[in-house]
């Protein structure tokens, strides 16, 4: 049986209703030691144990959740141990973490990626185009989970205060028709992708930055939530505007447009109120030195998936005839 | 103060092997329902559970408290729903239920809401209302993560959440507000404040499980018999606090909830319907309704009696 094979069957014994504690303990020993394998540089072992992990974080059903969110939480420790402090010099003060986080982001961040250059500066195919959504929809989808499973191991009303905010505009501002995954499922359904909560990431790399994500936001430590919950937010806002002006230029109506739209104008905000946060947290060195930790590892991961995706993309048969080559994109 | 130590689990050794110390545990809950002894230990160490302010547990703390309330929902009686009711006769089931079993009906808040009350009495009501309140938006994320996989869901806790939290004046979340009021009234208001007062701790669990359990008409029903009730109770309470010389700033924790609880409710309602359509989630709803309505009168029943033994209390006034 192979390591994946053999994953899924612990763990599917481990979810079925009644499951004793030793099956439960059983799929956890599993999935730990092939976290472990897989950081010794077995390239099976880390293929299984981060569709695992994805599948745990990514099912909908509420009767199995404290048990993944169990077993997830067993590998959690091991993945925080592998992943190598910032290479980046102490700061010693919130300005200069700040400092540092903004020019990690400018440097690392995807908007210089040769993709986002292609896909906002070049000509990209319809078909381009879709395969790069659809990937969006699993990126997006599922982001104000993040926040509130971030939200649920804070207990200061100041972090909690903008952490609700945020949820609530994400989620329609009490209106569910406008929460955001709607209105990109209205640019999906437009474009006859699917949109649904229960499409799935294939993609190693893409599995393990969705991992990365959910790790930090259920960790007790919020210095690695808060930076990768900041970095998205930093570029969320400069990233959809392109993305609005690539879907106008393919000829896309407003009305589908709408998500990118609205996005491209909001999470600055968002980006600028949670830094509120974080500058208070800053005051400890810990925390610190634990915010530029999580985030180089964010870009550490971000890195080979952007460029699966882009691999991705050049293997799409160009099926339709070229937009209008863009103005250079907006710096952000 | 009660440790997990008395029934013999050793919280640290627990940690390390939560898949054992959840066995045991539920061993506690299942022996709580014939036996008064086990009933105060089991509370008391799931209560030590759920309140340790230690992010680092959290996981394994809450593994630890799953298989108990398992036990806990097998073994309350249940409401049985034949046939799924259609969305008046529910009303009218849960409107019952409230008007019989309710704490408007209870001696306790007749008293208070009669306009009664010493000052030393108001402030004993408002030390457990503390415990009752400040707590209780954790509750509601335990919701909200519960519910995360719905976006209607998602949405309705969030707008529920925001408005607790002052929606973007911290300063302004409702247990800013309520520590406030007890500030004024020199009621301690410490955020780590632990009940030693047997039947909140359990009325406080019973909350905790039934906001966090999977099946969602146990939490569903506590949420919407709160709602239900504050507007109206909170009208009283305003008037109460401002009777006995609360200033208008301090009463504004019980004046916000007055306009801006029932629209929302009414919101509420219609999203927890679609659910409640099922005939299982309305059993489950009635069920947790009936026991949450139960450990409530308990509840008020422990703290009217320590009322009415204050010292200096006027006699007479006990109803």
């Amino acid at each position: 049986m192979t390591d994946r094979a053999g994953l899924a069957a612990v763990i599917h014994q481990a979810l079925e209703p009644g499951a004793a504690a030793h099956q439960v303990a059983t799929a956890a020993g599993v999935l730990r030691s092939l976290v472990e394998r897989a950081h010794h540089g077995d390239a099976a072992a880390e293929a299984a144990s981060q569709h695992a992990l994805y599948e745990l974080h990514s099912r909908s059903d509420p009767a199995t959740a404290a048990t993944r969110r169990w077993l997830a939480a067993w590998v959690y420790p091991v993945l925080d141990r592998y992943i190598p402090g910032s290479s980046l010099p102490a700061t010693a003060s919130a300005a200069e973490l700040g400092a540092a986080a903004d020019a990690m982001i400018a440097a690392r961040s995807r908007v210089r990626h040769p993709m986002s250059i292609h896909l906002f500066s070049g000509a990209p195919s319809a078909a381009e185009i879709s395969r790069f959504l659809e990937h969006h929809w699993l990126r997006s989808c599922r982001f104000y989970q993040l926040v509130v499973e971030f939200a649920q191991l804070r207990d200061d009303f100041a972090d909690l205060a903008v952490l609700y905010d945020n949820l609530f505009e994400e989620t329609g501002g009490g209106d569910p028709s406008k929460a955001h995954p709607p209105l990109l499922a209205r640019l999906m359904r437009h474009l006859g992708l699917a949109s649904s909560f229960t499409e799935r990431a294939v993609m190693v790399e893409e599995q393990a930055y969705l991992n990365n994500r959910v790790r930090c936001a259920r960790h007790e430590d919020p210095a690695w939530g808060y930076a990768v919950l900041y970095a998205i937010e930093a570029v969320t806002s400069s990233n959809h505007r392109n993305i609005y002006q690539m879907l106008r230029r393919a000829g896309v109506p407003e009305d589908a447009c709408e998500f990118h739209r609205m996005h491209g104008m909001v999470d600055d905000g968002h980006a600028a109120r949670m830094w509120t946060s974080i500058q208070r947290h800053a005051a400890s060195a810990g925390f610190r030195a634990t915010f530029l930790r999580s985030l180089e590892h964010h870009f550490r991961l971000t890195g080979p998936y952007f460029d699966a995706l882009w691999h991705e993309l050049r293997q799409v048969e160009r099926t339709s005839p070229p937009s209008r080559p863009a103005d250079p994109p907006r710096a952000g | 103060m009660t440790t997990i130590r008395d029934i013999d689990l050793d919280l640290r050794a627990l940690l390390r092997d939560p898949g054992e110390g959840g066995r045991r545990l539920a061993g506690t809950a299942e022996r709580a329902f014939r036996d008064a002894e086990a009933y105060a230990t089991y509370h008391r160490a799931l209560y030590e559970l759920h309140d340790r302010d230690e992010p680092e547990t959290d996981c394994e703390r809450r593994a630890i408290a799953s298989p108990a309330y398992r036990c806990e929902e097998r073994n309350i009686s249940r409401v049985e729903v034949p046939v799924a009711l259609p969305e008046a006769a529910l009303i009218e089931a849960i409107d019952r239920q409230v008007l019989s079993g309710g704490r408007g009906q209870h001696p306790m808040i007749r008293h208070l809401f009669g306009g009664q009350m010493t000052v030393e009495e108001v402030r004993l009501f408002l030390r457990h209302q503390w415990f009752r309140t400040y707590r209780l938006y954790q509750d509601a994320t335990d919701l909200a993560v519960n519910l995360a996989y719905d976006l209607e869901g998602a949405a309705t806790m969030a707008r529920y959440l925001y408005q607790e939290m002052g929606e973007d004046d911290p300063a302004g979340a409702h247990v800013a507000l309520l520590a406030n009021l007890l500030r004024e009234l020199d009621v301690p208001c410490d955020p780590g404040a632990r009940s030693t007062l047997l039947e909140e701790i359990v009325y406080l669990n019973n909350r905790r499980r039934s906001f966090r359990s999977p099946e969602i008409g146990w939490a569903f029903a506590i949420f919407y018999v709160t709602e239900l009730v504050v507007s109206a109770s909170h009208q009283h309470l305003y008037r109460v606090m401002r009777d006995v010389g609360v200033s208008e700033q301090g009463a504004e924790y019980y004046r916000v909830h007055i306009a801006m609880v029932p629209p929302r409710a009414k919101r509420e309602w219609t999203f927890f319907w679609r659910f409640l359509q099922r005939r299982e989630v309305q059993e489950t709803f009635l069920t947790s309704l009936r026991h949450h309505l139960e450990v409530e009168r308990r509840y008020f029943d422990a703290v009217w009696r320590v009322m009415q033994a204050l010292p200096g209390r006027a006699a007479g006034r006990a109803r």
